[in-house]
C-alpha cells in the first residue's frame, strides 16, 4: 500500500511542491532500543522569506518524521510520529539569526541565515524507539504558514515563494544495522 | 429510511441548509478564534475558507435561482415578470452602496497604511539601529579586550590552576561567566556569577574552527532571557600547556548594562514592528481587500437571495391568485387560497375568497334560475310544439325569436328553423306567404296592441285562409319588445263548417222531398190506372206520356234524394284489416264489363299494406272516382290510370283520366255539393269521396295535368 498512498500525498502535494526545499536523505542511527533519525534538507530561502525573516517576522518550520508498517490493500499503519517546530527569528542590533527549538525551548544564534539553514536541515535528531513493525519511515518539512501574522497568511496561500513545503520522503527503516548515511 | 434521504437529497432547499450549516462553522471558527491570537492564527485560514465556501454555495444558489427564472420566464408562468423585476430591483439596489463602500474602504485603507510609512521614519530608525550598532560594537570591543587580557594572563598559569584563576578573573571583570573549553571544544573549567542560573555555555563547532586558526570570536547575540550578551572566545595560546601545540580556548559572556540593554531591546523592537509592518504594509492591503471583497459578495448574494425569497413569497399569493382566477373562469369555484401572512397580500387573499365564495353562491343560484328557465322553457317548447296553431315571436327588428312546429306546418316551410332569421324569410322560402307576412310588418310597424285578421293564401291549386292573431309585448314584459302572431288555417274549419251546413242542407231536402215523392208517384200511377182506356186515344197517349214522365221524374228525384241522404247521415263504419288493392281490382273487372270503351291503367304497389277500411264505403269512393273520370271524357278513348304506392305509413292513390280536367273556377270548391261542370250532375260524387277519404283518416286533393285531371288520395297505412 505504499506506493498508492505514496502516489495519492504526490498529487495532493503536486501544486505546493517548490524547488526550494529538497530533501537529500537521512541518517539512521541504533543506539540499544533507541533509532535515532536525522533527515537531511537543503533549504533554501526565496527572497520573500527571507526579507519577512530580517524584518522581524518569525518564520516557523516543522519537521515531521512518521514510523510506518505497510498494508496491504489498505491505508499503511502508523506506529510512532514526532514532530520537531522549529522558529527563525533575526536580530538587527547583533545581525544574528536564532533558531528555536521550541520542543526542547533551545536557541541557537547564527552569523548568518544558510549557516542556520543549513544546521537546522540537517541537524535535528528523532528518537524512537525501535519498533520492529515499521518497516519504513516517512518525514517531510515545511513552512507553517499558519504560523504567520494572521495579515499574511491570505495572501500567502497560494504564493510558490511561500510554499516551502516537501512531500512526504518515503525511506525504508535498516534496524539492524550500525549507523549509516543513506542518500 | 431512502425515501427520506432521498426527500432530503431533493429538497431544493438542500442549498440553504448547506449554506446556513456553513456560515454556523464560521460563527462557531469566529467564536474559537477570538480566545486569543494563537487560536485566530490556527484558525483564521479556515475561518476564510468557510466564507469562501459560502461565497461558492451562496454563487451556486443564485445561479440555480436564475435557470429556474428564466425556464420560469419561458414557460410565461404568473408572477415571473413580478419576481424578475424584484431580483433585479433589490440587487440595483444593493450593488450601489456595496460598490461605493467598496471603493471608499480601499481608498481609506491604501491611504491610512501609506500614512503609517515614510522616509523620516525609516532614517529616524535605522539610525538609531546604527547607534545601537556603534555601541554595542564598543561594547564588543572592550569585552574583547578583556577577554584577550585575561586569557593573556591564563595562558601564564599552570593549566592545572587555570580553573581556580578563573575565579579570580571573574571577579575582576564584569563577565557573567567565563569558561575554558580545550581545542577540541571539550568544557574543562566554567565559572559563573550565579551558579543557580548556571547553564553549561555551548561553543559552537564554527567558532571552535576559527579558534583553532587563531581568530578570536566577539559578538553580541540574544542572552537565554531574551537580553542581550557579548560573547567573546579567545584562544589561550600557553607555552605550559600539557598539550604542545593545542591551546586552550576562554570564552566569556558579557552582559550589556540594564540601562543600555533595555533601551537597545526596545529600539530593536520598534524596528522589527515598523520593518514588519512595512513589510507587511502591501500583503495588509490585499488582506483587507479579500475579506471586504468576500464581506461585501456575501451581502450583495444574501441581498438577491434574499430577493428571491421575498419574490417568491409576494408573488406566490399572486400566482395563486392568479391560477384560482383560471379556475374561476373554468367553474370552479372551491379554490380556496390559503391565508399565509396578516399584511396586504393576506387581506387581498381573504378578499379573494369571499369573492370566490360569493361568486359560487352567485353561480349555484345562476345555475338554478338557469336551470329552472330551461325547464320553463323546454316546457314552454313542448307546449308549443303540441299547439295546432302556429305561434310566432318576433322582435321590433323583425327577427324572428320564437316558432313551434305547427307554424311550418300551417305555413307548409321546410324544417329549417326560423329562429333569428328575419320575417322576409318565410315571404322568401314561400312566397305565396307573403300577405301575411305584409300583415305582419304593417302591424308590428303600426305597434297595434292587438289585432285579428284572415288571410287568404293562394298557392297553386289550393286557397287557404289563415286566421292571424297578433299581439304586441311591451318593452316592460320583455326586453327590446316585440309581437307575438298566432296562426290557424281556417280553411278546414271552413271547410267543415260549409260541410256541416252542407249536411244539414241535404238532410232536409231529404226529409221534405223524399216525403211527398212517394204520393206524387202513387198519384200519377193511380191516375194512369183509373183513367187508362176511358180516354179517347189520343187523350189516352197524353195520360200515358204524363204519367209516364211524373214517375220517371219521381225515380229521378228519388235517386238525388238518396244520394243527398248518403252525404247527410252515412251509414255506420265496418272497418275491416285487408288490402286496397283487390277492391281496385274488383272495379276495373267489374267496369271493364260493362264498359268495355274504357281503357284502364292499372299500377298497383306490391306489396299492398295492410288498411282498415269499409269495403262498401271503399268500393263507393272508387265507383265515384271512375265514374267522374269516364264523365269527364267528352269524346275518343276513355283512359283512366289507378296507381297505388307506399310512402312511409301511408298508401297513396292515384287516379288520372284524359278527360276536360276541373275548370279553374270550380277546383277550389270540387268537393262541395253541386260543384260539378257534367249536365245532370248531382255534385255529389267528390264531396262523398272526400267524405269517405276523412271518415277513413286520410286526405283528398285534386290537381289537373296536361290532358286532363288527377286526383289523389292518401291514406293511413294500419
Amino acid at each position: 500500500m505504499r506506493r498508492p498512498s505514496t502516489i495519492a500525498v504526490l498529487l495532493l502535494a503536486w501544486a505546493w511542491v517548490t524547488a526550494a526545499t529538497e530533501f537529500t536523505g537521512v541518517d539512521q542511527q541504533r543506539l540499544g532500543p533507541e533509532l535515532l533519525i536525522t533527515p537531511q534538507f537543503d533549504i533554501q530561502l526565496s527572497d520573500k522569506v527571507t526579507q519577512a525573516i530580517q524584518s522581524g517576522i518569525v518564520i516557523t518550520f516543522v519537521m515531521q518524521v512518521q514510523l510506518k508498517q505497510s498494508v496491504d490493500w489498505w491505508l499503511d499503519r502508523q506506529i510512532d510520529h514526532k514532530i520537531q517546530t522549529m522558529q527563525v527569528r533575526y536580530f538587527s542590533l547583533s545581525s544574528q539569526y536564532q533558531l528555536h527549538n521550541r520542543n526542547t525551548n533551545t536557541k541557537q544564534s547564527f552569523a548568518n541565515l544558510n549557516g542556520l539553514l543549513a544546521h537546522m536541515g540537517g541537524a535535528t535528531t528523532f528518537s524512537f524507539q525501535a519498533e520492529p513493525a515499521a518497516d519504513y519511515l516517512q518525514t517531510r518539512l515545511f513552512l507553517d504558514k499558519q504560523a504567520l501574522p494572521s495579515i499574511m497568511q491570505l495572501p500567502n496561500v497560494f504564493d510558490p515563494d511561500w510554499n516551502l513545503n516537501t512531500d512526504w520522503q518515503v525511506h525504508p527503516l535498516n534496524l539492524t544495522t550500525d549507523p549509516e548515511t543513506s542518500p | 429510511m431512502k425515501k427520506r434521504l432521498q426527500s432530503f437529497l431533493m429538497n431544493k432547499n438542500l442549498p440553504i441548509f448547506v449554506l446556513v450549516f456553513t456560515l454556523l462553522v464560521a460563527l462557531y471558527l469566529l467564536g474559537t478564534a477570538v480566545q486569543g491570537e494563537e487560536h485566530f492564527n490556527r484558525i483564521y485560514i479556515w475561518l476564510f475558507a468557510a466564507s469562501v465556501l459560502a461565497v461558492v454555495i451562496l454563487i451556486l444558489i443564485i445561479i440555480q435561482r436564475i435557470v429556474w427564472l428564466v425556464i420560469k420566464r419561458r414557460n410565461k408562468e404568473p408572477g415571473i415578470q413580478l419576481t424578475t423585476r424584484m431580483v433585479l430591483m433589490f440587487t440595483g439596489l444593493s450593488l450601489p452602496p456595496v460598490i461605493v463602500l467598496y471603493l471608499f474602504a480601499t481608498m481609506l485603507v491604501n491611504q491610512y497604511v501609506d500614512s503609517w510609512f515614510d522616509v523620516a521614519t525609516d532614517e529616524a530608525l535605522n539610525d538609531a539601529i546604527s547607534l545601537g550598532n556603534i555601541f554595542l560594537d564598543t561594547q564588543t570591543n572592550t569585552h574583547l579586550n578583556t577577554g584577550r587580557d585575561m586569557a593573556a594572563e591564563l595562558a601564564e598559569v599552570d593549566p592545572l590552576n587555570q580553573g581556580i584563576y578563573l575565579d579570580r578573573l571573574l571577579d575582576n571583570s564584569k563577565a557573567n561567566s567565563l569558561t575554558i573549553y580545550s581545542a577540541d571544544g571539550l568544557l574543562l573549567f566554567s565559572n559563573s556569577l550565579d551558579p543557580l542560573k548556571f547553564v553549561s555555555p555551548n561553543l559552537p563547532q564554527s567558532t571552535i574552527t576559527e579558534l583553532n586558526n587563531n581568530r578570536i570570536l566577539a559578538r553580541v547575540e540574544p542572552s537565554a532571557d531574551e537580553g542581550l550578551q557579548v560573547r567573546v572566545a579567545v584562544p589561550i595560546s600557553s607555552n605550559r600547556s600539557i598539550n604542545i601545540g593545542q591551546n586552550r580556548i576562554l570564552q566569556g559572556l558579557f552582559p550589556i548594562p540594564e540601562e543600555y540593554e533595555s533601551l537597545a531591546i526596545n529600539i530593536e523592537t520598534q524596528y522589527h514592528e515598523y520593518n514588519k509592518q512595512n513589510f507587511q504594509r502591501q500583503q495588509l492591503k490585499s488582506t483587507f481587500m479579500i475579506i471586504l471583497s468576500i464581506v461585501l459578495l456575501i451581502s450583495v448574494l444574501l441581498a438577491m437571495l434574499r430577493a428571491f425569497s421575498s419574490a417568491r413569497r409576494l408573488v406566490e399569493p399572486i400566482k395563486m391568485l392568479s391560477e384560482a382566477t383560471d379556475a374561476i373562469t373554468r367553474g370552479n369555484f372551491s379554490r380556496v387560497i390559503p391565508v399565509a401572512s396578516n399584511d396586504e397580500l393576506g387581506l387581498l387573499v381573504e378578499s379573494f375568497n369571499s369573492m370566490s365564495t360569493q361568486i359560487a353562491t352567485s353561480s349555484a343560484l345562476a345555475h338554478r334560475a338557469q336551470s329552472e328557465a330551461e325547464n320553463q322553457r323546454a316546457y314552454l317548447e313542448s307546449v308549443m310544439s303540441h299547439l295546432t296553431s302556429g305561434v310566432i315571436s318576433i322582435d321590433n327588428d323583425f327577427l324572428i325569436r320564437l316558432s313551434n312546429e305547427a307554424t311550418h306546418k300551417i305555413l307548409h316551410l321546410s324544417d329549417r328553423s326560423l329562429i333569428n332569421q328575419n320575417i322576409d324569410f318565410i315571404a322568401m322560402k314561400n312566397p305565396t306567404l307573403s300577405p301575411l307576412v305584409d300583415l305582419i310588418k304593417q302591424k308590428v310597424a303600426d305597434k297595434t296592441q292587438y289585432w285579428q285578421q284572415e288571410v287568404l293564401i293562394a298557392e297553386d291549386s289550393l286557397r287557404r285562409i289563415l286566421l292571424v292573431r297578433g299581439s304586441q309585448i311591451s318593452e316592460a314584459e320583455m326586453e327590446g319588445g316585440g309581437h307575438v302572431i298566432v296562426f290557424d288555417d281556417q280553411t278546414i274549419i271552413n271547410q267543415a263548417q260549409r260541410d256541416a251546413a252542407w249536411s244539414e242542407v241535404a238532410r232536409r231536402l231529404a226529409h221534405e222531398v223524399k216525403n211527398p215523392l212517394t204520393p206524387i208517384q202513387l198519384s200519377a200511377e193511380r191516375m194512369h190506372m183509373r183513367f187508362s182506356g176511358k180516354l179517347s186515344q189520343e187523350e189516352d197517349e197524353i195520360l200515358d206520356r204524363a204519367t209516364q214522365t211524373i214517375v220517371s221524374q219521381v225515380e229521378n228525384l228519388k235517386t238525388l234524394v238518396n244520394a243527398f241522404s248518403d252525404y247527410a247521415k252515412p251509414p255506420e263504419l265496418k272497418k275491416e284489416l285487408g288490402g286496397f288493392n283487390p277492391l281496385i281490382n274488383e272495379m276495373v273487372d267489374l267496369y271493364s264489363l260493362s264498359h268495355p270503351g274504357i281503357i284502364f291503367n292499372v299500377q298497383l304497389a306490391d306489396p299492398e299494406p295492410q288498411m282498415l277500411l269499409d269495403r262498401g264505403r271503399i268500393r263507393q269512393l272508387l265507383t265515384n272516382l271512375i265514374k267522374n273520370a269516364q264523365e269527364s271524357v267528352d269524346q275518343g278513348d276513355i283512359r283512366i290510370d289507378i296507381s297505388t304506392e307506399t310512402t312511409g305509413e301511408q298508401m297513396i292513390l292515384t287516379v288520372k283520366d284524359n278527360g276536360h280536367g276541373f275548370a279553374p273556377n270550380i277546383i277550389d270548391h270540387v268537393f262541395e255539393p253541386y260543384e260539378t261542370t257534367k249536365k245532370g250532375g248531382s255534385g255529389l260524387g267528390l264531396a262523398i269521396v272526400k267524405k269517405i277519404v276523412e271518415e277513413h283518416g286520410g286526405s283528398i286533393r285534386v290537381d289537373n295535368h296536361q290532358h286532363g285531371a288527377v286526383i289523389t288520395i292518401h291514406l293511413p297505412v294500419a
